[in-house]
């Protein structure tokens, strides 16, 4: 009986924390889709809240950081959400991939405003903005354990030198993905999905045994014959 | 079947296709005639047949609208060669499915919840593909289900396709640019209704529920409440397609009977409902283990105006062309000649289009009619051939015939041709019957 009831009581000083915390994304994103800006300091923003100061430094130590935590969160909910999906385990390293897109788009839907403002002034997308620098590492890591499970059933290809880059390949593709949905104008952002379905199976088909595979193999065969 | 590697879909990605198909015919000729300076003997036939060959690559890459149009052109049997045929039906059948993943996103977004979420089972991979969708097969509580869903993205695509299309056919298949632009409105309107499941999913029950009184038809049951804009799911429905059906070597009473079904469904909805489902190539008949016809797919439904149904069938009575009859203000007004025309054009056209007439109305000029005939379709497909070469045909500068009777013609021409495939004799005289009296 006891554990219990302590259980509980943990459970809810962790809501109010958390609770808080949403509380301070939820002001900062407000201000800055209202004021198309960020806030002039920690100090304004949470006395135009009334909070004390410190209680934004519990959480955050800066506004980037803040804006890191939102962007690692949108990733944070996507996975927790593929693993919901009963079959996603079964997957190919294509379809989780390609359910990963889905998702995260799904999740981005739910702030669409704020990511609109925030990747509004990306010019070079090549270019990985600071407040997705935490999402890319976490990106990079899911990929790597997709593209492994991909290599171990040889639906992925290991080549030298460029299976190492695959990862950041795909955290480009992830970039290009959000930044079209951003600019996408059709009904219920369906180009999108298309989009998504086209540029995975792109990648899948340049990251399994293709022609290249074969021009290399022969190329390499013509050499090793003629130099015997 | 491998999943699909690319789509092509922007518009300019599209027009390439078609212009590499353009070029690619342009060669066969090129081909075809310097062959032909060494042998004279070399026939027209294999010439069509390498034509057809790259423009079915062509299309077969491209999903949706192309497609369908492919299959329309392919269902106007008697404008294309014979070489066109075989490889124009089997556009019918095949398209590469999409990945697994969408369809969970699919499903998510009309449902909030997965197909595992669902349904008891439901397959990971397509079991059929439609023309702008596909069919995955699915159990709930004992029954099975075939679950529809449409590719994404497809009504955007409907009109930018129609426009490439347009200047392809209308080199391609003779058909004159002011005459394709009244076909393509109403085909585009048409393939627009298509990717509306909601309405498909209506008709659906209605049309069904008005035809269950004809014997030997089998509709199965669908279920709006698990059906959304994309998604259309209805019972399975267990048997074989025609082809398949004919190979086991049917009787002759068992093909007229299907026959019998199949026109009596389309009598009843022509004369009765005056909304016909003008979709009829194999693709979408199963006979089941039952010996029943199965009815699957009212995606393309036309409604027929009242004037042009007037008009219409008063071509298709047995006294037509005969005497007292003012053939020629009928024809005025279903737009077979127009005032226009010059006296030679008119007498020329009154005579091509009483020709047609008389030919495509035989079947309903006797009690019961032989589709098993086959010099009848031959003496069909000669004379298309000989108006499609008609010099008079191709450079007038108007546009013949109601656009209301494309979709009207060519679910006769459907109906005709499965009928001719069945070898089936078939009572005739329904409906029309009841109209002359």
């Amino acid at each position: 009986m006891e554990n219990t009831k302590t259980t509980t009581k943990k459970a809810s000083i962790k809501t109010d924390r958390t609770d808080k915390k949403q509380a301070i994304v939820k002001a900062y994103m407000e201000y800055v889709l209202t004021e198309g800006r960020p806030p002039a300091s920690v100090f304004l923003f949470t006395k135009e809240n009334k909070w004390k100061e410190e209680v934004f430094y519990t959480y955050f130590a800066s506004f980037n950081a803040l804006e890191k935590e939102v962007w690692n969160t949108f990733f944070e909910n996507t996975v927790k959400n593929l693993h919901e999906e009963e079959l996603y385990e079964g997957y190919s390293a294509r379809e989780k991939l390609l359910a990963f897109y889905y998702t995260f788009i799904e999740e981005l839907k739910k702030n669409r405003s704020y990511v609109t403002y925030a990747v509004h002034p990306m010019k070079k997308p090549e270019i990985t903005p600071s407040y997705m620098k935490r999402l890319k590492t976490s990106f990079i890591t899911y990929a790597n354990t997709v593209l492994n499970e991909g290599m171990a059933t040889e639906e992925v290809l290991q080549r030298p030198y460029i299976s190492k880059k695959y990862g950041d390949a795909l955290w480009m593709q992830l970039l290009f993905i959000v930044d079209y949905w951003v600019k996408d104008e059709s009904a219920a952002f369906e180009q999108t999905d298309v989009a998504i379905e086209k540029a995975v199976n792109l990648a899948f088909d340049l990251m399994g045994k293709s022609l290249l595979d074969s021009a290399v193999d022969f190329a390499k065969f013509l050499y090793q014959s003629r130099t015997n | 079947m491998k999943e699909q590697s690319k789509i092509p879909t922007s518009k300019v990605q599209r027009a390439t296709k078609f212009i590499s198909t353009g070029a690619k015919v342009g060669g066969n000729y090129i081909r075809h005639y310097s062959k032909k300076l060494f042998d004279a003997d070399l026939s027209k036939d294999e010439l069509d047949k390498s034509n057809a060959e790259d423009i079915y690559e062509s299309l077969s890459q491209l999903k949706g609208s192309a497609l369908k149009v492919a299959q329309m052109l392919s269902m106007d049997k008697n404008v294309l060669p014979s070489a066109y045929q075989e490889k124009f039906t089997m556009a019918q059948y095949s398209a590469p499915p999409l990945s697994y993943p969408l369809v969970v996103k699919t499903f998510k977004k009309y449902f909030e919840k997965s197909p595992a979420d669902i349904f008891d089972t439901f397959t990971k991979n397509a079991i059929n593909a439609a023309s702008i969708g596909q069919v995955h097969q699915a159990t709930l509580e004992g029954k099975k289900l075939a679950v529809k869903i449409q590719y994404p993205g497809v009504a955007d695509s409907v009109s930018a396709d129609l426009k490439i299309v347009k200047p392809m056919a209308s080199t391609l298949f003779k058909i004159s640019p002011k005459d394709l632009d009244r076909f393509v409105a109403e085909v585009e309107g048409k393939l627009l209704e298509e990717t509306d499941y909601n309405l498909e999913i209506e008709r659906s029950i209605m049309l069904s529920g008005a035809c269950s009184h004809i014997p030997g038809l089998h509709f199965p049951k669908y279920y709006p409440e698990l059906s959304a804009e994309r998604v259309i799911v209805m019972d399975w429905v267990e048997g074989s397609h025609l082809k398949d059906f004919l190979k086991t070597g049917p009787s002759q009473a068992l093909r007229n009977r299907l026959g019998q079904s199949l026109w009596d469904f389309y009598d009843h909805q022509m004369h009765v409902l005056k909304q016909v489902h003008a979709d009829p190539h194999p693709g979408n008949f199963i006979i089941t283990k039952e010996e029943q016809l199965g009815i699957i797919d009212f995606g393309c439904v036309k409604v027929i105006p009242e004037d042009f149904y007037n008009d219409y069938f008063k071509l298709m009575r047995r006294d037509i062309l005969g005497e007292g009859q003012d053939i020629e203000k009928l024809f005025y007004d279903l737009e077979f000649i127009t005032r226009n025309d010059s006296e030679a054009e008119k007498v020329l056209f009154m005579e091509v289009f009483k020709e047609m007439i008389d030919l495509l109305g035989k079947p309903f000029h006797s009690e019961s009619f032989d589709f098993g005939d086959d010099t009848y379709f031959n003496k069909i497909y000669a004379m298309g051939d000989r108006i499609s070469n008609m010099k008079e045909f191709r450079n007038s500068k108007s546009a013949r015939g109601s656009q209301h009777g494309l979709y009207i013609n060519r679910t006769y021409f459907g109906l005709y041709n499965i009928l001719n495939e069945l070898k089936a004799e078939v009572n005739t005289q329904g409906h029309l019957q009841i109209m002359e009296a």
